[in-house]
This record gives C-alpha cells, sequence and structure tokens, in this order.
C-alpha cells in the first residue's frame, strides 16, 4: 500500500509553461501519477528535506527521482545539488540535471558534485518529450535502486 | 676586436709607405697604388663593417626581438616595430627604407612609405639579400641594386636576422629580418673623395662585379666590370696590371674587400705615377691620418654601441617593472570582460532558449489537440512556427559555438588529417544514405593543431561540398593537399573540391562571413555560421583558408595548417 504522501518524482522548474511542458511529456508516457512541482531552489530544499512547510513529510517517502532546473530564484539549481548530495538521507535519490544551458562550467560543476545524469531540453518538442519518456523509463522502471537502510 | 684587427695593417702600410719612399721611382710607383690600394680596401670594409654593426645592434635589441615574438606575422607587435624601425632611421640619414621580412621571406612592415602592418607582396626569397642573409646567418651586405624609390640611385640593402631569445620561440629560432635600404650617394662620395686625397683613381665594386662608387662620377645605373683584375679580386686574389686606354698608360691594382665580398680598383696615370717621393712622403703621413680618423671612428662606433646597450638595460629593468603593472592591469580588465561575456553567453544559452521551446511545444501540443479538427491552412501555419522556432535554435546553438571558440584555449598536437578526414566522410555518408557520392581522398600529411577543432573544420568543409552538391545525381568531392613552397614550408595547404552550386565570386567577401548566405533557404538549407566558424578556427591557428567557385562549377576550399612533421 502506498502511502498518501509518497511522491514519485519532484520537478523543480520556475518556468511555467517548461512545468506544462515537462507534465504533459510525463503524462504521455504514462510514467508517474504522483509529481510533485516545487517553483524555486528554497522550496524544493525544503521539500527534500522535509522542512518548513513540508516539516511533517517522511523523508523516506521519496521522491524516486528528482529533475532540477539550474537557473531557478532563490537557490539555484547547483545549491539544491550540492546540499541533497552532501545529506547522508539524501544522497541516494537520483537527481538528473534538465536544463537550457550547455556551458561546460555547468556541465562539470554538476558531475563534480555528483548528479546522475546531465540533459539539455531540447528546443524541438517533439525530441523534449522523447527525452523525457526515455529518462522516466530509465531511472523509474529499468534502473535498479538501493533497498532503503 | 676592429682596432686590433685595424692597429695591423695600419702598422704594416706605414712601413711600407715610409721604405717605399727609398725605393726606386718605378717601384715606387707600384707600391705606391699597392698601398692605396690596400688601404682603399680596408677604408671600404671599415665602412661597411660600421653599417653593419650599427644594424646588428638594433638587431639585438630586446625590444625587437620582443615585438617580434615567436616569427608568426600574426603575432608581431607593428608598433613596437615601428619604433625600433624609426629609431635606427633618425641614427642612419642615408637609410632609404627599412622595415622587417617575416620567416616567410615577405615584407611585413616597410617604413617608407608607410605601409599596412601585415605581410604583403610577394616572398622575396630570391632576392640576394634575403639568400645572403640566409646563408651566412648573421649581417649581409647585398649588392647594388636600382631601387624602385623615385629619385634614388643606388641603393644597397644590409639584412640583419633577428634571432629569438627562447621567451616566445626556440632561442635561435630566426623570427624576423631586419632590412636596411642604405642610398649609396654619400658613401660614393666618401670613396672619390678618399681617393683623389690619395692623388688615385678609384673604382669599387659590389659583389657582382656592378661599380657602386666611381672617381668623379656617382653611377646612378648598373655597370659591370668585366676585367680580368676585377674577376680575380672577386675570387678573393689581389692582382697589379697595366692597362692602356684612350692614349693613355695607366697602372691599376685590384684588391678585394674583406667581409662583404666587394673589389676596390686603384688606378694611376702612369706619368703622374712617376712624381716626385717627396710627395710620396706626404701621403704616407695623409695615410697614417685617415687610417687613425677611421680606427677612432670604428671605436666610437663600438662605444656608442656598447654604451646604448647598457643605458637599454638600465632602462630595460625599469620599464620591464612598469610594464609588469600594466600586464597585471590590463590581465585583470581581460578577466572582467571575459567573466560578463561568459555571463552574456550563459544567459543568452539559457534564456533564449525557454520561450523557443514554448512556441514548439504549445504550437504542437494545439496540434496533437485538436487533430483532424483544424484546417489543412492552420497546421500549415503551425508548422511554419515550428520551423521558425527550430531555426532560431539552431542560430542560437551556433553563434554560441562561434562564441566560445573565441575563449577556448588551443590544444596543439600532432593531428592525422587523414584520420579526421575518413572519420567524417564515413559520419557523412551515414547521414544521407540516399546520395549517390563519390568521395576522392588523396593522402594528407599530418598536422599540428587542435585536434577536435580540426575536426569541426573538415566537418563543415567537407559537410558544406556534400549538401551544396545535393542536387547532383552523382556528386564528387575531392580532399586533398598541395605540396608545400620551400619559404613557406612548415605549413601544409588542405584543399576540398566539389562539383556542386558553387557560387559567384563577386561575393567571395561575404563568403566567411557571419550569418552570410550566398544559397537561398530552401535551396540549401543552414545558419551561415559555418565558415565564419572555419575561418576563426584556421585563424586562430595560424593559417589561412580562402576559396575559388563559380556558380553550377563547383567549389575549391583551401585552407593552410602547421605541418605535424615539421615538430616532433
Amino acid at each position: 500500500m502506498r502511502e498518501p504522501e509518497a511522491v514519485e518524482i519532484l520537478l523543480v522548474e520556475d518556468n511555467p509553461n517548461d512545468v506544462e511542458l515537462t507534465l504533459h511529456a510525463l503524462r504521455t508516457s504514462h510514467l508517474a501519477n504522483d509529481i510533485k512541482v516545487v517553483r524555486d531552489g528554497e522550496e524544493a530544499l525544503d521539500f527534500i528535506m522535509c522542512r518548513g512547510p513540508y516539516s511533517d513529510r517522511d523523508i523516506n517517502s521519496g521522491p524516486r527521482l528528482i529533475l532540477l532546473d539550474l537557473k531557478l530564484p532563490k537557490v539555484d539549481g547547483i545549491e539544491v545539488l550540492r546540499q541533497t548530495k552532501a545529506d547522508p538521507r539524501t544522497k541516494m535519490i537520483p537527481i538528473v540535471i534538465l536544463t537550457s544551458s550547455t556551458q561546460d562550467k555547468d556541465i562539470v560543476e554538476s558531475y563534480a558534485l555528483g548528479v546522475n545524469s546531465y540533459m539539455q531540453k531540447p528546443v524541438d518538442f517533439h525530441q523534449f518529450t522523447e527525452s523525457v519518456h526515455q529518462l522516466g523509463l530509465y531511472w523509474l522502471v529499468y534502473n535498479q535502486a538501493p533497498h532503503k537502510v | 676586436m676592429l682596432a686590433i684587427a685595424t692597429m695591423g695593417p695600419l702598422a704594416l702600410l706605414s712601413t711600407l709607405s715610409v721604405n717605399s719612399v727609398y725605393s726606386t721611382l718605378s717601384v715606387a710607383s707600384e707600391r705606391r697604388l699597392s698601398d692605396a690600394s690596400a688601404l682603399a680596401s680596408v677604408y671600404v670594409a671599415t665602412q661597411m663593417k660600421a653599417l653593419t654593426i650599427l644594424e646588428d645592434s638594433y638587431a639585438h635589441r630586446l625590444a625587437l626581438v620582443t615585438a617580434l615574438r615567436d616569427g608568426n606575422h600574426l603575432n608581431y607587435d607593428g608598433p613596437a616595430i615601428l619604433e625600433t624601425v624609426k629609431d635606427l632611421r633618425s641614427v642612419q640619414p642615408e637609410t632609404r627604407f627599412a622595415g622587417i621580412i617575416d620567416p616567410a621571406g615577405f615584407f611585413w612592415l616597410n617604413e617608407d612609405p608607410p605601409q599596412p602592418q601585415t605581410s604583403y607582396g610577394r616572398p622575396n626569397t630570391t632576392r640576394d639579400w634575403y639568400i645572403g642573409v640566409t646563408r651566412v646567418g648573421k649581417a649581409y651586405v647585398s649588392s647594388a641594386y636600382v631601387s624602385a624609390l623615385p629619385g634614388t640611385p643606388l641603393v644597397i640593402a644590409i639584412t640583419t636576422p633577428v634571432w629569438a631569445d627562447g621567451r616566445f620561440a626556440p632561442a635561435g629560432t630566426r623570427v624576423g629580418i631586419l632590412i636596411v635600404g642604405y642610398d649609396l650617394t654619400a658613401t660614393q662620395r666618401l670613396f672619390s673623395d678618399f681617393a683623389r686625397n690619395q692623388g688615385v683613381q678609384i673604382e669599387v665594386t659590389d659583389q657582382n662585379g656592378n661599380i657602386v662608387a666611381q672617381s668623379g662620377v656617382v653611377p646612378s645605373s648598373l655597370v659591370q666590370d668585366k676585367s680580368a683584375g676585377v674577376t680575380a679580386a672577386l675570387a678573393g686574389k689581389s692582382s697589379f696590371d697595366r692597362v692602356s686606354a684612350k692614349g693613355s698608360d695607366s697602372f691599376a691594382a685590384y684588391a678585394p674587400v674583406a667581409g662583404v665580398g666587394w673589389t676596390v680598383v686603384t688606378s694611376l696615370i702612369a706619368a703622374d705615377a712617376l712624381a716626385d717621393a717627396n710627395r710620396l712622403r706626404a701621403q704616407v703621413v695623409f695615410i697614417t691620418i685617415v687610417l687613425l680618423v677611421i680606427l677612432t671612428f670604428a671605436k666610437a662606433i663600438l662605444y656608442v654601441v656598447s654604451r646604448d646597450r647598457q643605458t637599454a638595460q638600465a632602462a630595460l629593468a625599469g620599464s620591464n617593472v612598469r610594464l609588469e603593472q600594466r600586464v597585471k592591469a590590463r590581465t585583470s580588465e581581460l578577466e572582467a570582460s571575459n567573466r560578463e561575456l561568459e555571463a552574456f553567453s550563459y544567459s543568452v544559452s539559457h534564456d533564449l532558449r525557454s520561450p523557443l521551446r514554448s512556441i514548439d511545444g504549445f504550437s504542437r501540443m494545439v496540434l496533437e489537440e485538436n487533430e483532424g479538427r483544424l484546417a489543412p491552412d492552420s497546421v500549415r501555419k503551425l508548422g511554419i512556427i515550428q520551423a521558425g522556432a527550430l531555426q532560431m535554435g539552431m542560430l542560437i546553438d551556433d553563434l554560441l559555438s562561434f562564441s566560445r571558440l573565441g575563449r577556448v584555449e588551443l590544444k596543439k598536437r600532432r593531428v592525422f588529417t587523414d584520420g579526421v578526414v575518413a572519420e567524417v566522410i564515413a559520419e557523412l555518408k551515414q547521414e544521407n544514405p540516399e546520395r549517390n557520392i563519390e568521395f576522392v581522398v588523396h593522402e594528407l600529411p599530418a598536422c599540428y593543431a587542435d585536434p577536435i577543432l580540426v575536426r569541426q573544420v573538415f566537418r563543415n568543409l567537407v559537410g558544406n561540398a556534400v549538401k551544396f552538391s545535393r542536387l547532383l545525381p552523382v556528386a564528387r568531392i575531392e580532399v586533398g593537399s598541395i605540396p608545400a613552397i620551400p619559404a613557406n614550408s612548415h605549413m601544409v595547404t588542405f584543399f576540398i573540391k566539389d562539383n556542386g552550386a558553387g557560387f559567384d565570386m563577386r561575393y567571395i567577401d561575404k563568403l566567411f562571413g557571419v550569418f552570410q548566405r550566398l544559397h537561398r533557404m530552401e535551396d540549401f538549407p543552414g545558419t551561415g555560421v559555418g565558415l565564419a566558424l572555419v575561418r576563426r578556427i584556421v585563424e586562430r591557428h595560424g593559417g589561412k583558408v580562402w576559396a575559388e567557385g563559380a556558380v553550377d562549377l563547383g567549389a575549391t576550399f583551401y585552407l593552410t595548417l602547421e605541418d605535424g612533421n615539421a615538430r616532433t
């Protein structure tokens, strides 16, 4: 039985259009029913670390995958990545950067901080849908996650 | 050195001349002539030596060595070179032109008349002054020639190699040649006056036997002296001869001029030769004085040169400190503007894409959600909206990689060009399975370059050849190289030739510009950045890129890169 607050995917994205496009892509892939959307880095950290408005959330209840944009209000994506990967309670959660940037600096820094994948959002929506589909399939279905300790 | 070298002949000549006073008159005349000849030979040699010492001191100046950097003319520091050249001219008023020849033999800068600070004209590798300085490896006095500059009589060029000192290129690399065109008019008068004081006639020829100076006349065109005496002197042998010309009988002495390979002919009309011995004695005194003057002159030059060097070194120590401060300030400015540029391209890559994704994504969603309900024309228009967004996305990507190229550090190593071309061709074949293309790839030399960027160059050029030949049933694309010319042997030239749509040579200047396209989008799609990128990469490698073509007859692109076999 699934706990009511269990979340499969946390989508961290500030651009409402990109939120809608990503949700559309995930929906057409029939991949995830439980998607939580947060709109800035601070809210993302609150959610992941179960603090502030999310303090009564169970830290063991997910998410199973974080889709993270880099350019975010308040706290940027790199910082969210750093803190999540630095905390022993959350560092096992796969994080996929989903961003417009293809700057070498961002890619190198993300990998240095332990990101699991880095994907550029293609301008072509068809390609975008396909990429999100593959991504969800891989991390939620094919990939073998460690058992919770 | 020079002082000691001159002291020897001075003592010898004085002794010889004084002795001759007590000899018989005919012997005296012969000896007087040979003495005058030896003296004239030393005099001419000293004059020329003084010129080469001066130019040599300029060729070793730290300012000039620094300005020529690694010998690549693209890296030359124009203003610094100009300053050295100007200084040299102010010291030596007989200078008609002065400049630098780059290692490939091109005139890089010619100060009079002022020329653009870039290689121009043809390579000068067949000129005497180029061959000479290359052979001797130090200051070289060329044969005389008539300058192309109006109002100039005979000139000689003095060429001196400028050697790298290890900071920008391995020590001993020739990074350029300092060339000074020297007007002979003043020297001609000097030699003529010298001979008159000696009571002899003089003729000075260059290494080709062409007369550069003559008693009483200022030669303004090249006349060759083909006499046996001059020919022998050119081969290094002194000789003495009795010549009968125009009814007058004269003695002539032929002597080689040390160092420059010139000759001096002194002659005496027989009747004058039998002059009174006392006159000879007076002349011996004069000879001695002249020699002393020359000696003092040479010493003064040596002194000026060494003092100049000391002052320069002291000034240099001070200016180095200031330079370092300026470099630091400039570096931090550059770093700041680089950071700004990065921030700009960051926001371009990030912020410009999002709206495009929305345009494409939402118009596609409208299409999906209303499948079968939209009028065909509305579907077409939505398609145009999507295509526009995708095209703009490509433009942004290309523009970003173009701007990134200006900042990325080159990681040069030896690259096997044929391997790169084979990979690129395999890739293009896979991407265009429906095309019938005959690829002809010749043997290609290795190059010394950044492998990733070289791959991009060939990818763009061969990719263009594929694209612009797509309307042909059978396309033919040829990749090869052109043998290097000896003067430029460290560069290799490649070409990529196709039989496709070609281009109109009238628009050649637009070919390599950013966002410049010579064909309609519906015929040959593209962003107009590919060739600009090629040019930027090749030029950052110190090479050149150019093209030839004609409408519907195909195009050939050429590029030069450093030879991979020149370095090991």
